[in-house]
């Protein structure tokens, strides 16, 4: 039985009233989930309350799970609508980019700096240009990345095509760049 | 791309924050409140429901009843209600109601022997 045989056979029987069986679901992915809204929120805390209202939504909303999408990226989804809907309750701004510039960095660079081998000075400026990144853009790399989500489960989670997902990780990584080498003018 | 090892390790130092250990024990028990109150406001919404359905019921007897029954019919049906203790026409009244008494007993005696089996086969 492959994972999202074996996860509709658990939802099935909780709605039967097999409530403890949702366990399985907080073992599983509460970590993963976790780790995605502290990206987008920044906060420990917030990020844990965020979680729990994210699993309580999914348990609420269970009988709506049609199996069309593997359970996690549907929790993802309902992770990711709850971490951002707070964002944008607390109006948090986001630094803007030049998209001339995005879009004159030759994708050659990027990859030879992005392949560098161990250097903690250009990993801390790393660190600090993704967290200049805005909601949406931080979640898509922390899925990507991270999370090791498939490009077919990031399109499902943020409604796009894959070849827009692909647009979009290529737009990033070349923002991450300018930010970077922005960074190091101003050292 | 997925090998951008610089936003890999970036993205992995924040990856150390950790939710409380016991965070799994205490949303179980979240869970299980809601569940119950999931399962509290169903049995209400269906009582609401037969109760909806019954008021309808009655109406719409009431208003077959005067539309096709003459003022007489109408009467000696009230007369049910208003006759004196042990006529003939009371106890017909109290044994229609023992009757139906017993028949919504059955009803709920099979039900429950029904969800007893089913449960019996799920699990």
């Amino acid at each position: 039985m492959n994972q999202r045989t074996t996860e509709i056979v658990y939802i099935k029987r909780i709605l039967e009233g097999e409530t403890n069986l949702f366990a399985h679901f907080l073992d599983n992915y509460s970590h993963s989930v976790f780790s995605l809204i502290v990206r987008i929120v920044q906060s420990r805390e917030d990020a844990e309350e965020l979680t729990q209202d994210t699993f309580l939504k999914a348990f609420r909303k269970l009988d709506t799970y049609r199996g069309d999408c593997g359970f996690s990226t549907w929790l993802y989804r309902i992770a990711y609508n709850t971490a951002i809907s707070e964002v944008r309750k607390r109006k948090m701004i986001f630094p803007t980019i030049d998209e001339t510039l995005i879009s004159s960095v030759p994708d050659e660079d990027v990859d030879v700096l992005f392949g560098e081998k161990e250097n903690e000075a250009l990993l801390r400026k790393m660190e600090a240009a993704i967290e200049k990144l805005d909601p949406d853009e931080k979640t898509l790399i922390t899925l990507y990345y991270l999370e090791k989500t498939t490009s077919e489960e990031i399109s499902q989670i943020f409604d796009i095509t894959s070849n827009n997902l692909k647009v979009k990780l290529h737009r990033i990584r070349k923002k991450l760049y300018v930010m970077i080498k922005e960074d190091n003018r101003y050292e | 791309m997925n090998n951008d090892k610089l936003i890999t390790d970036a993205l992995k130092s924040r990856k150390n924050e950790q939710l409380s250990a016991n965070f799994n024990a205490m949303m179980m028990v979240k869970v299980n409140a809601e569940a119950i109150k999931i399962q509290k406001r169903k049995t209400a919404l269906s009582y609401l429901l037969v109760a909806g359905i019954s008021i309808l019921l009655v109406a719409l007897a009431g208003y077959l009843l005067k539309g096709y029954l003459s003022v007489e019919q109408l009467k000696s049906i009230g007369a049910i209600f208003t006759a004196p203790l042990l006529s003939p026409m009371f106890k017909f009244g109290v044994f229609i109601g023992i009757i139906v008494l017993l028949l919504l007993i059955a009803d709920r005696q099979f039900r429950l022997y029904y969800e007893r089996r089913v449960k019996k086969q799920s699990s």
